[in-house]
């Protein structure tokens, strides 16, 4: 959709970081279907722009998470023992911050951009990752194709690759498309703060910050912002929660 | 005929969980020769599952040691992963569910790497043939694919790395009744077109009689009795066999002996199977029977056979 | 999943309702508490140093010896602490006759003595505005209740004392206050409100200070004020418009003419010095090129700007020194918007980069600045600058600023000055600093600084002397470029429309409490 904005919105320009004073504060009409912000820019443009880094950030997070922390989790599932046990450990010390201050600490750390908002929330968001992976991992590393596999010479890696990895898959994929719209609301949360994305760039918790003194009296410049992230977000779950049946083995089977 | 293929010598394996260890293998000594099918029975948690896991390589014995040779004597230590293969007793789930049939068949030569895709390519055919399965099946995935012929892939798995025992964990427990003499049936065509050997774990009589030349009976981790098939089903000669024998074949005692029995560490001297023992003598509680040559061929550990004979 | 789509819609009609209701919410409060709403906190309570946004609280807890009130046409001194004063024909000895009776908080005497402290201490201090001492060479304690200045240069003593920083007089006994005290707030004056109590980044509460020499009127005056910090502009709207706060601060000034609709508030523009700008740093890449700052310049819109963000509120730059100051006088021009002029200068410039890219701090809670730096990012990518935008709490630009390895290329400014004259702008603007304190352009020129050293001196005596030379010194800045004037601001006061006696005086950015009444 955001691809098609020359085609919908005669203002691509305003994506861009183009200002028209004279036009600022016009509530929503034909020719500015949600309006224009203090700025002059043409919402409805900017909103339509935003959905591309807000799924920028949405599947940023949830991938970074996913890599950094699948095989992690895989590893100590299968691994156990001592290798287990300072992996857990490391996964505990990142889940004993309260959820957003981590992702708040890292990207001041990192100095405020949209791809700094994606490190710091993966960064916080991976140990749920690892966790699930890891009781995938001891669920499956007894299963019998797992054994077999093993009586057959497979060593970790391979049985890892070949066994544990494809079938611990679905439920880190739902968790991942849930997330996915709770990375774009944190990250809406954090450029809010003034930690991610600056102009030019677009992103709704960005375009939400900088109408908020004006959203009394020019409610379109935030209500149109927020929407979309209501929407996104809701839709990811609604997502998440197809892939969770679908997926599903016996499903699968039923099939 | 009765070379040793594998030799297991004073096995013992303990599972340890803090509170409560169990005794699974208690100095389990047993060989398999060449050919034969030496059918290990027993109860649910009696050890079997343990022995085949400790045969097969994927469990570690906590002392005794493994040997398994050719028919020349060499040993083929090196090549242990390929001289052995096994059936599992469940074919909906010794068959990884994302894994198509051929990839499942294919995945011992991936790992042993010594093989090109056609080469693969062409063994997997073979297998397949082997087991009388159509090839259309190859490109599927396991849900599509019915018990019976599950069960088969899992055979043909088994088969294609061309190992000299094939270790079969109660391959037709799962299965209808039907179905279980089909794989039975195959099982032993395999035997003598391919020359193997079997070590075939059941709990279920009749099926071990069908296929074994030699049995052995394991009770609470240790070996109570070994014969010829033949002579077992004859006249057992430990009270625990007989008990065996007549639930298997009379429904109402069996109940009884479903009862999962563990060997707790140093929790009795004596005889193991004393509490159930309908004939014990008064020192079987305080003594304990070691495994005797009975006859040829054949052992017991029980009092009542004659003891003054060589240990085993 | 119904139940997700439900909760969604549950949540919204929430807010829906949360919003309807908070409006016309009016609350009763105690007429006899002055509820002041402000932006950012106090930060340095020592009445020596303090150089910013203290200027509210201080100058009601604390005097000066003048006063200055430029309200009217012509500038006049009222007495402070001093009864009256006279200067000698060289201008170099200052006689002040001191007010008698007068005690501070803490209970000791206001006299020479205390004059004299005060002066020597922020002197010795070096920081904050202590520099408007640096042409008093001795204070003489003459009798309890005279003391004289003995100035090496004939400086404009009147207008010194009268400073809005670093004039304060306190009590001798801040000596005695560990440091950490000082910290966690102070009061040593004589003013007629006293600290009761601060809760940092919340709340300043000032009780009237019953001793206070000018005494209190019988009703009707604030016996309370709580200075509330509120970062949020849209929530500072909303105490105004339920009445939960009597005066409010820093309100985007598109938002002005919806509040003037609002019932029950009051919107006055009233007379200021303040200006803001934006400094160009002269010292780091790509601005250290005298083109590339002049390009910016160029591509600054600044008509726009002050048409559809300051709107009325701001008057057109006449240079760098509001046009109302004292002494003020304007250079032969300021660089005009003109795109094509700025691409010129940019091709002119001798960068390593075909598209350099610079840096942009400002003070976030200015929707001001935040709008005129879309204005220049736009422009600057139009002529191919890329401009990374850098927003935060003027405390946290402020520090990165002065170092060149973390200061940006352009950074928002707004100044008033410490005393009625140029030299305060140029002084602590443009004069030589290492380390720099507000010259953030990084700015050293020899030429300017020696100017505004003869400027300053000749404020008092030959003031039309001095007026050339501001004039000369600010072709000169226009000539290299150090800064961008945006806009001459008057203060846009926002309050209850039942509170009277607010009245503009530009020489103190502050709102004087003992002045006010409420009126029903």
């Amino acid at each position: 959709m955001s691809l098609l904005i020359p085609c919908l919105s005669p203002y691509g320009d305003d994506i861009r970081g183009a200002v028209h004073f004279e036009e600022s504060n016009l509530s929503p009409s034909f020719s500015h279907y949600f309006g224009t912000d203090a700025a002059g820019r043409d919402i409805f443009t900017l909103t339509v722009r935003a959905a591309l880094s807000s799924l920028r950030v949405g599947f940023g997070v949830v991938i970074l998470a996913m890599f950094i922390g699948t095989p992690l989790g895989l590893i100590a599932g299968m691994k156990g023992k001592w290798i287990d046990e300072i992996i857990m450990r490391i996964v505990d010390g990142f889940l004993a911050f309260p959820p957003l201050v981590l992702p708040l600490v890292i990207t001041t750390a990192l100095g405020p951009s949209l791809n700094n908002i994606i490190i710091g929330i993966a960064i916080s968001w991976f140990p749920w990752y690892v966790r699930i992976a890891r009781s995938q991992a001891i669920v499956l590393k007894n299963q019998d194709y797992v054994l077999a596999s093993r009586s057959f010479g497979g060593s970790s890696t391979h049985i890892i690759i070949k066994h544990i990895l494809p079938n611990s898959l679905p439920p880190i994929i739902v968790q991942a498309s849930i997330d996915a719209g709770y990375a774009i609301l944190v990250a809406a949360g954090l450029s809010f703060i003034g930690l991610g994305a600056h102009p030019p760039q677009v992103e709704w918790g960005l375009m939400i910050t900088q109408a908020r003194a004006h959203f009394l009296d020019q409610w379109w410049t935030v209500t149109f912002p927020g929407l979309f992230i209501l929407v996104t977000v809701v839709s990811f779950n609604l997502i998440g929660d197809g892939l969770r049946e679908i997926l599903n083995p016996n499903f699968i089977e039923d099939k | 005929m009765n070379s040793p293929l594998i030799t297991l010598t004073n096995i013992s394996k303990t599972y340890r969980d803090g509170k409560s260890d169990v005794k699974a293998l208690d100095n389990v000594s047993l060989v398999v020769n060449k050919g034969e099918t030496l059918g290990i029975i027993g109860e649910s948690g009696c050890g079997k599952t343990t022995l085949s896991r400790i045969a097969l390589g994927i469990l570690e014995q906590d002392s005794g040691h493994i040997q398994i040779m050719d028919e020349n004597g060499n040993n083929l230590e090196d090549k242990f992963y390929r001289s052995i293969s096994s059936v599992f007793q469940d074919p909906w789930s010794s068959l990884n569910p994302r894994m198509s049939i051929f990839n499942s068949i294919a995945e011992p030569l991936v790992i042993i790497q010594d093989y090109n895709s056609l080469e693969i390519n062409k063994r997997v055919n073979h297998v397949f043939n082997q087991v009388q399965l159509s090839q259309d099946l190859l490109k599927k995935y396991p849900h599509a694919l019915s018990g019976g012929q599950r069960q088969r892939v899992a055979i043909a798995r088994a088969l294609i790395s061309n190992p000299k025992l094939i270790i079969l964990d109660e391959p037709t427990s799962a299965l209808d009744v039907s179905v279980q003499a089909q794989i039975l049936n195959l099982l032993k065509d395999l035997q003598e077109q391919n020359d193997l050997t079997y070590i075939f774990i059941s709990h279920d009589l009749p099926v071990v009689m069908y296929l074994s030349h030699r049995i052995v009976v394991l009770y609470q981790g240790q070996i109570v009795e070994e014969s010829r098939a033949v002579d077992l089903f004859n006249q057992q000669l430990h009270p625990y066999s007989k008990q065996l024998f007549s639930s298997s074949f009379d429904e109402k005692q069996s109940d009884d002996i479903e009862k999962i029995n563990l060997n707790y560490l140093n929790q009795k001297n004596g005889c193991l199977y004393e509490p159930h023992c309908p004939v014990k003598l008064s020192h079987c509680a305080d003594e304990t029977p070691k495994l005797i040559h009975v006859d040829s061929g054949r052992k017991t550990a029980c009092f009542l056979q004659p003891q003054k004979q060589t240990e085993a | 999943m119904n139940r997700k789509i439900f909760i969604a819609l549950w949540y919204g009609a929430m807010l829906l309702l949360l919003v309807s209701c908070s409006k016309d919410h009016r609350k009763e409060r105690e007429p006899n508490t002055f509820v002041f709403v402000t932006y950012d906190d106090v930060k340095d309570w020592d009445p020596g140093t303090a150089f910013s946004l203290e200027v509210l609280p201080l100058s009601n807890m604390y005097e000066l010896l003048l006063w200055y009130d430029a309200t009217g046409d012509e500038p006049v001194f009222i007495p402070g602490l001093a009864t009256s004063y006279k200067q000698s024909v060289d201008g170099r000895r200052w006689t002040f006759q001191l007010r008698k009776g007068v005690k501070f908080h803490d209970g000791e005497d206001f006299n020479a003595e205390s004059v004299k402290f005060v002066v020597d201490r922020n002197k010795s201090l070096g920081r904050g505005a202590s520099y408007i001492w640096n042409a008093v060479r001795e204070v003489q304690i003459d009798n309890t209740y005279q003391v004289t200045f003995l100035l090496d240069e004939p400086v404009p003593l009147d207008r010194i004392v009268s400073s809005q920083y670093g004039a304060w007089m306190y009590s001798p006994r801040i000596v005695e206050i560990p440091k950490d005290s000082l910290r966690n707030g102070y009061d040593g004056g004589t003013g007629p409100y006293y600290l009761k109590k601060w809760i940092r980044n919340g709340e300043i509460r000032l009780e009237k200070f019953d001793g206070y020499w000018r005494g209190w009127p019988q009703q009707n005056y604030f016996s309370k004020v709580n200075i509330r910090v509120v970062s949020e502009a849209s929530t500072r709207i909303q105490m105004i418009k339920n009445n939960q706060a009597d005066y409010v601060t820093q309100i985007p000034i598109q938002l002005l003419s919806s509040l003037q609709e609002a019932h029950g508030v009051k919107v006055d523009i009233l007379p200021g010095w303040v200006n803001h700008f934006y400094l160009l740093n002269t010292k780091k890449y790509p601005t250290n090129d005298i083109n590339v700052r002049r390009a910016i310049a160029a591509a600054f819109d600044r008509k726009t700007i002050l048409r559809y963000v300051y709107k009325d509120v701001a008057t057109y730059p006449v240079g760098f020194i509001p046009a109302t100051v004292p002494l003020a006088s304007q250079p032969d021009s300021l660089i005009e918007y003109d795109l094509k002029y700025a691409q010129y200068l940019l091709n002119e410039a001798d960068l390593v980069d075909n598209n350099p890219e610079i840096s942009f701090s400002y003070v976030s809670t200015s929707e001001e600045y935040h709008l005129t730096s879309l204005m220049l990012l736009d422009n600057l990518r139009k002529i191919g600058i890329k401009m990374h935008i850098q927003p935060g709490l003027w405390s946290a630009i402020w520090e990165r600023a002065k170092y060149i390895d973390t200061a940006p290329n352009i950074i928002s400014m707004a100044w008033w000055p410490a005393y009625a004259s140029p030299s305060d702008w140029f002084y602590g603007l443009y004069f030589t600093q290492d380390p720099p304190l507000f010259n953030l352009a990084h700015y050293s020129n020899a030429k300017v600084d020696s100017l505004i050293g003869v400027a300053w001196k000749n404020e008092a005596l030959n003031p039309e002397r001095a007026r050339k030379i501001y004039k000369e010194i600010q072709n000169k800045l226009i000539e290299d470029c150090v800064a961008i004037p945006v806009a001459d601001l008057q203060i846009w006061a926002v309050y209850n429309e039942n509170i009277h006696g607010i009245r503009g005086n530009p020489a103190y950015n502050t709102l004087l409490f003992y002045n006010l009444v409420r009126s029903g």
